[in-house]
């Protein structure tokens, strides 16, 4: 082995250093929350699209095209 | 080609599955982690947490975009160290040299931690740029990635690796010659 690979064998004998808990716990929180996107409630879509129709009721209405 | 160790991990990140998130922090959470605080320095302990949060945050944004044959640990460093360069234009100055622990308690194990500590005080003396390259290196890199993620020749690497290691042997043999006679013998 030359002296220069055991300078790489020195510096990855160098310790692991574990992140602090409490960061760990927070960064796993979030990156979870961000990984998931957030579920929409179904009632929202039944909501938006009952609007759409209404909307789309009335102006055929208001036009007298009904 | 060898398969992919990251192969499930990336696979859980790419359903948005949280899993893959636990299973890549747990496996480069502390390694990288180790990067980052040896690239900054002990004394700036927070812009390492900081910098580890940036990299993993982005792995919840981009996971789902990466590719199943991806170098994820290549990419968490690649992106560790894009923010890190960005801290650095914020700021423009050298990272301090970090405050190591002294080891006071006599033991073979504290001998060790000692030379170690010789090891480390030597590598945070180098340039920003060696002392990137070593760590990179002697954390298992490829070459062929690190020069990918470096932007640089392969040929221009190995150069740049040899005088590095020349350094960092320079400095120890300077400060700590009994932990350089370990290093070369």
């Amino acid at each position: 082995m030359t002296s220069e690979d055991a300078v790489l064998q020195a510096l990855a004998k160098l310790p692991l250093e574990a992140p602090p808990s409490a960061l760990s716990q927070k960064l796993l929180a979030s990156g979870r929350a961000r990984l998931v996107p957030a579920q929409v409630h179904p009632a929202w879509a039944v909501a938006i699209a009952a609007s759409v129709v209404a909307y789309l009721g009335w102006a055929l209405f208001y036009t007298g095209n009904w | 080609m060898p398969p992919n160790p990251d192969h499930e991990t990336l696979t859980l990140l790419r359903r948005r599955d949280p899993c893959g998130f636990d299973q890549a922090y747990a496996k480069y959470g502390s390694r990288l982690f180790s990067f980052l605080l040896r690239l900054v320095g002990r004394a700036e302990q927070h812009l390492a947490e900081d910098l580890l949060q940036q990299t993993f945050l982005k792995l919840a944004e981009h996971g789902p975009e990466l590719r199943a044959d991806s170098d994820l640990r290549a990419w968490l460093y690649t992106v560790a160290r894009h923010a890190f360069l960005g801290q650095l234009r914020g700021r423009r100055r050298e990272p301090e040299a970090p405050n190591l622990e002294l080891v006071a308690d006599y033991s073979p194990d504290a001998e060790a931690r000692l030379l170690l500590g010789d090891v480390e005080a030597a590598l945070s003396r180098l340039r920003l740029e060696d002392r990137e390259l070593l760590l990179l290196i002697a954390d298992g890199i490829e070459p062929i990635a690190v020069s990918r993620l470096l932007g640089i020749e392969a040929a221009t690497l190995r150069k740049r690796l040899a005088r590095a290691r020349q350094r960092l042997l320079q400095e120890l043999e300077r400060a700590a010659p009994r932990a350089a006679r370990e290093a070369s013998s």
